[in-house]
């Protein structure tokens, strides 16, 4: 069985916030079943976390690397390996650029051979960047 | 560096770095936030209103970059014209 997984439910079993409500989150995570996330829910994650409860780097890409990694996790829309390589790279950055890694790991499954942005501060360990 | 780790490498300037992923587990990460940071958070109870807040703060930032840009365009239009001046 594969269910795919919201933003709420990561966050909460993450940060166990309500206890009996997290551990029906648990109840699903540490089971056989096959759990889906897509790189806009794991965005929407790291914002929440980032933005609204201040948890910073390394924590935050140390947390996607660990879940990520898990048996029972896939990735819908990116190569999920890539994924948890360009986190593991920003371990040593802001959090902020957690964003970028998704984009980069998006961008590898694409095939691209160039990120075209405006943003100085975009940096990726596997596509080129090319600023516009 | 644990057996089963995963090796990755990238390059940064002129070095090859290597760094080591955890391997594949099936642990639980129930409280792992708590764990990690020792920082407990009240429980939510609006998620939208959250992930609004969150969206807006991360709309904020890409704003910035963008304001960013063009500053650094206009300056730069600025140079090139008043190189053209006699």
């Amino acid at each position: 069985m594969s269910v795919f997984c919201d933003t709420s439910v990561l966050i909460r079993y993450f940060a166990e916030d309500d206890i009996p409500r997290a551990l029906a989150a648990s109840v699903l995570f540490d089971s056989e079943t096959q759990l889906v996330v897509s790189t806009g829910v794991i965005l929407e994650t790291i914002h929440v976390l980032r933005t609204q409860y201040d948890f910073a780097n390394p924590v935050l890409s140390q947390l996607l690397v660990r879940f990520l990694s898990r048996r029972n996790v896939t990735v819908s829309d990116a190569d999920k390996s890539g994924l948890i390589g360009a986190l593991y790279w920003t371990q040593g950055v802001s959090a902020r650029r957690i964003s970028d890694a998704i984009v980069v790991a998006a961008a590898q499954q694409a095939g691209a051979e160039a990120i075209a942005t405006f943003d100085e501060k975009m940096a990726s360990p596997t596509v080129p960047v090319r600023m516009l | 560096m644990k057996p089963g780790d995963q090796a990755v490498e990238w390059v940064e300037g002129d070095k090859l770095v290597i760094g080591f992923l955890p391997r594949p587990h099936n642990e639980s990460m129930l409280g792992i936030l708590k764990k990690m940071t020792g920082r407990t958070i009240e429980p939510i109870t609006d998620w939208e209103a959250l992930k609004e807040r969150a969206w807006a703060a991360r709309s904020a930032e890409v704003m910035e970059a963008l304001e960013a840009d063009s500053r650094r365009h206009r300056s730069a239009q600025r140079e090139d014209a008043g190189d053209t001046k006699p």
